[in-house]
């Protein structure tokens, strides 16, 4: 617990949740895991809008949902992406690395 | 997206599976992460403890996935609908009564939008009713005319934008049906030979006419369904010949159970072409004469061809019209409107109607609503209480107005939607109906007013409307935050600003009620203004019947004969002390010639020309009616056919043409000046067409100087004139004559001429009983609400040495003031009313007192009963109990 964690700028979550889901279809305290160990433990995803985020992005049908056995064999929720959430994903993708070269442009000449 | 549907419909439907299923995904996470920690080396408490932290709450994450599962609005509805059900059940007599009112005015309400909707919007019975369209002509001096057969036939032949043009005229024709053995009356239509397959109806037997058929004059007649059936249902009819007047027509098929004619509520019984209608009538000019307009034009509308194209390619024809035929349509132009089931002059009439109806009926339903809101208002001090602890506990005010609407949503829903049920049968019940009208005979009324989609729509409109409207003050009250009041045990005391609007309520509800019964007195006063008209004539016990000597076949010299042989049977007649032979009968509203005559003038010598309405009688005829003779004489057998012309004019006639001057004698010519007819007597003046017209000048020609082949025989009898009605027919009968109509007598004519004001003031007087009913109701409500809120007051003032006299005086001022501030801004309102539909009325003056003074008074006397037996109960109070009492 040593290093500074940052909370997620807003709407950032949707993209880190699709982003984790492409690599395969996995459950809540996966993704939640996934983040926190594939940003160095920098981005800490709080439970409270992990999965009401989870729920509203199967609502809006980016992502769907079944169950099955999970590693320790317990029954767990899965997640997968669906056609529209790959779409998705790929909008969110260009849209981010755009904000981010243009907050770096910013910062640079400033 | 058909996800996120059926996502927020199995939340809803299947909300159990869904909420394990939330609890296990949630559940599944805690343990991984308390395993996870496990694994790092924690102890297992203190695993558990961590894994608690970094959660959070369970349920406001739960909540929150509710939340983004997009159904709590849904869910909190029914939460509210259970709870808003639970209360109102608890109140169970208070909200019957409100749903009875809100119901009952409901009823009239979509009674009400059926007959504006079906009056104004709906289209006749067609396939595609939308690419119909209603054509006209309009010239400068009329808005709406019809158009003549020759126009309408170059109109159908050289448009470009229409698939069809069909014609009819917006009339009905009594005549008498022969089919078989049966003879009877009934009611014929013309259409054109198209009219069907423009209209797209198809025969449910036989076959339509097809065009040509108005040009070749065929005697050819469709059977409507109702006369099908009533002629025995033969299936094979088709062929057989029907008797129309004295005419043979085939019958070539049966319209649709659904088409009950052209003219909108009259059901017509046989329907025939305008070609063999004009070879038969006495009026052959119709077809040839472009001056006889007598139809409205109904097209269809090719595909892709908009009103506004169509509308420019018939101006551009009526301009061609007017170019070849200039003494017929000089100036005409052609129009196009939606098709309606009115033909466009009609529709203004309608709309008055219509709109005055929807008017009254929304007013009952606004007193309805005012109702509604005291019963809330009243019930929502009840609740101050419970909605202070709720909201204590976490209730957002919007949270508590959301559930007070409900329950004033579900009240209103339930009214609308037992009031729909009962207008939509009420209305099928009696959209087809037979009435009998005096003199004109039986009717076969169809007027079809469907609670169609478009009322649907208005009804949920009007619920929605009525539920926010007598909801929102309520709520806003109810929900208002005052945590110290409740908590000090002050809840139950009524607040200045409730005992505003409900006082507020009271007065909208007086002024309403006020002005509705102020319709009804005007209504009433109007009708008795016509009823005391002097009608110029004294004799009350008059019995007729109408001969037709032509119709019945026989030439004029027969009917010179007939009508000397009438005259002399009629007074052979038991108990007639006079009979006469007229051309009309007073007060039917018949078609009276109005000729062109030339007068001398008073002062110059010039000649005058003018318009003066006649009518043909005998020498008897002011004798037998008791109209008085002012001056000169009477027909006598002297002024026979090949004597000098002599006239009677009537007493405006003789002071508007010849002021302060005997007009016995003077001389006036008639028919182009070729005739000269000579005054010899002038009668009292009396009212010809209906009781509510002005005084004009009238001559009455000698009967034995002009024949008229339709005439009235009218005998002034010795007692009840309808035990006359039978002789009368028989004896008519026994002259070879038919009696088509029936005979009829003075009361029944005066009946009927007053059956429009009549029938206004039993709808406008049902409909204001009722609304005074639920003013009643709703003034005890509102009384009683608020002296049961100020128990704690009375219990005070009693203590203090009020007696139960004082209260009462109290309780009345207090309802003085607010009746008397509703009465009268209600008389405001009908003085505005009185002049706004100041054609309406009979006699009435601006500010009618003698209709206003006795409704101020008596709503003033009703609300003071209300008051005083409302708030009785309360007088006798036990100060200790009023002030304890919470």
């Amino acid at each position: 617990m040593s290093k500074p964690k940052i909370d997620l700028p807003q709407g950032t979550l949707d993209l880190l949740i699709l982003r984790t889901l492409a690599l395969g279809p996995e459950h809540g305290w996966a993704i939640s895991e996934r983040i926190q160990q594939v940003s160095s433990h920098v981005l800490q995803i709080q439970q409270g809008s992990l999965y009401p985020a989870l729920h509203r992005l199967e609502r809006r049908g980016c992502i769907k949902s079944h169950w099955a056995a999970s590693d320790n064999n317990r029954r767990a929720k899965y997640y997968e992406l669906t056609k529209a959430g790959r779409k998705q994903l790929g909008t969110e993708e260009n849209e981010w690395k755009k904000l981010t070269a243009a907050v770096a442009q910013v910062l640079g000449n400033a | 997206m058909l996800s996120d549907f059926l996502i927020r419909l199995r939340a809803l439907f299947r909300r159990e599976a869904v909420e394990a299923e939330l609890d296990d995904e949630l559940r599944f996470h805690f343990e991984r992460q308390v395993e996870k920690h496990i694994q790092e080396g924690l102890p297992h408490a203190e695993a558990a403890r961590r894994a608690r932290l970094e959660f959070g709450g369970a349920g406001q994450i739960a909540e929150e996935c509710r939340d983004a599962r997009g159904v709590r609005f849904l869910e909190i509805l029914m939460q509210d609908i259970h709870y808003g059900l639970r209360m109102l059940g608890k109140n169970w007599k208070l909200a019957g009564i409100a749903a009875v009112s809100l119901a009952i005015a409901m009823t009239l309400s979509v009674v009400g939008l059926s007959v504006a909707n079906g009056v104004l919007l709906r289209p006749p019975l067609a396939t595609a009713p939308k690419q119909l369209v209603t054509i006209y002509t309009s010239t400068p001096s009329t808005e709406f005319d019809d158009v003549s057969y020759l126009d309408y036939k170059y109109y159908r032949d050289n448009n470009h934008s229409f698939a069809g043009v069909a014609a009819f005229p917006n009339g009905i024709s009594k005549v008498r049906f022969g089919h078989g053995d049966r003879e009877e009356m009934g009611t014929a239509e013309q259409v054109s030979d198209d009219y069907f397959s423009v209209m797209g109806i198809h025969p449910m037997l036989g076959r339509f006419f097809v065009p040509g058929d108005d040009e070749k004059k065929t005697a050819l007649a469709v059977l409507s369904y109702s006369c099908w059936k009533k002629w025995g249902a033969d299936p094979q009819i088709a062929g057989e010949t029907v008797k129309i007047g004295t005419n043979a027509f085939s019958i070539i098929g049966v319209a649709p159970k659904d088409f009950t004619g052209t003219v909108f509520g009259f059901g017509a019984d046989v329907i025939i072409t305008l070609g063999s209608n004009a070879a038969f009538s006495q009026d052959p000019q119709m077809l040839t004469d472009r001056d006889n307009r007598w139809l409205f034009l109904v097209g269809r509308l090719k595909p892709r061809v908009t009103p506004q194209l169509a509308h420019a390619d018939l101006r551009a024809l009526s301009a061609q019209l007017a170019l070849a035929y200039p003494s017929a349509d000089k100036n005409r132009v052609a129009a196009l409107t939606a098709t309606t089931v009115l033909p466009p002059d009609a529709r203004s009439t309608a709309k008055l109607i219509s709109g005055v109806l929807l008017a009254i009926v929304m007013m009952v339903l606004l007193i309805a609503c005012a109702n509604v809101a005291n019963l809330l208002l009243g019930m929502a001090t009840g609740r101050k209480q419970e909605i202070l602890i709720r909201s204590a506990l976490g209730a957002t005010r919007g949270r508590l107005i959301r559930q007070l609407l409900t329950e004033s949503l579900i009240l209103c829903a339930a009214g609308g939607f037992i009031g729909f049920v009962l207008a939509s049968s009420a209305l099928a019940r009696f959209s087809r109906f037979n009435t009998s009208v005096p003199i004109m005979g039986t009717f076969d009324f169809a007027a079809n007013f469907q609670t169609d989609g478009i009322v649907v729509a208005a009804t949920l409109a009007v619920i929605l409307i009525a539920g926010l409207a007598t909801g929102i003050t309520p709520a806003l009250y109810a929900s208002e935050p005052n945590v110290a009041g409740a908590l000090s045990g002050e809840a139950v005391v009524g607040g200045r600003r409730k005992g505003f609007v409900r006082n507020a309520l009271v007065v909208v509800e007086i002024a309403v009620c006020t002005l509705v019964i102020a319709g009804v007195g005007l209504c009433l006063r109007s009708l008795h203004n016509l009823r005391e008209v002097n009608t110029g004539f004294s004799a009350r016990k008059l019995a007729a019947v109408m001969i037709n000597v032509e119709a019945d076949g026989f030439t004029e010299a027969q009917g010179q004969k007939l009508y000397e042989r009438l005259d002399q049977a009629a007074a052979q007649l038991y108990g007639v002390e006079s009979h006469s032979l007229a051309a009309e009968f007073p007060l039917i509203d018949g078609n009276w010639s109005s000729d062109e005559i030339a007068i001398q003038g008073a002062t110059n010598n010039a000649y005058q020309h003018e318009q003066i309405s006649g009518t043909i009688v005998d020498g008897n005829y002011f004798q037998t009616l008791g109209i008085p003779f002012l001056a000169g004489r009477t027909f006598n057998p002297s002024d026979a056919k090949d004597r000098p012309e002599v006239l009677i004019v009537n007493h405006q006639m003789a002071e508007t043409y010849w002021p302060g001057k005997d007009p016995i004698g003077k001389q006036v010519h008639l028919q182009d000046g070729n005739h000269i007819g000579t005054i010899i007597g002038v009668v009292a003046d009396s009212k010809y067409n209906t009781l509510d017209e002005p005084a004009r000048p009238v001559i009455y020609y000698a009967l034995a100087q002009h024949y008229s082949p339709g005439l009235v025989l009218i005998v002034r009898t010795d007692g009840d004139p309808r035990l006359w009605s039978q002789p009368l027919a028989q004896m008519v009968r026994s002259m070879g004559l038919e009696v088509d109509i029936p005979p009829f007598t003075l009361d029944e004519v005066m009946h009927f001429s007053l059956l429009v004001p009549f029938l206004t003031l039993s709808v406008v007087g049902a409909l204001g009983m009722l609304a005074l009913a639920l003013a009643v109701l709703g003034l005890y409500g509102a009384i009683f609400f608020s002296v049961n809120e100020r128990r704690k007051e009375i219990g005070i003032r009693v203590a203090l040495g009020a007696g139960p006299l004082d209260l009462i005086r109290m309780f009345l001022r207090q309802t003085a003031i607010i009746a008397g501030v509703g009465v009268s801004v209600g008389l405001i309102l009908g003085v505005a009313a009185t002049n706004m539909f100041k054609a309406q009325f009979y006699g009435i003056r601006p500010v009618e007192l003698r209709v206003f003074l006795p409704v101020a008074i008596t709503m003033m006397l009703l609300a003071m009963a209300v008051a005083y037996i409302a708030a009785r109960p309360w007088i006798r109070i036990n100060p200790i109990d009023a002030v304890r009492h919470s």
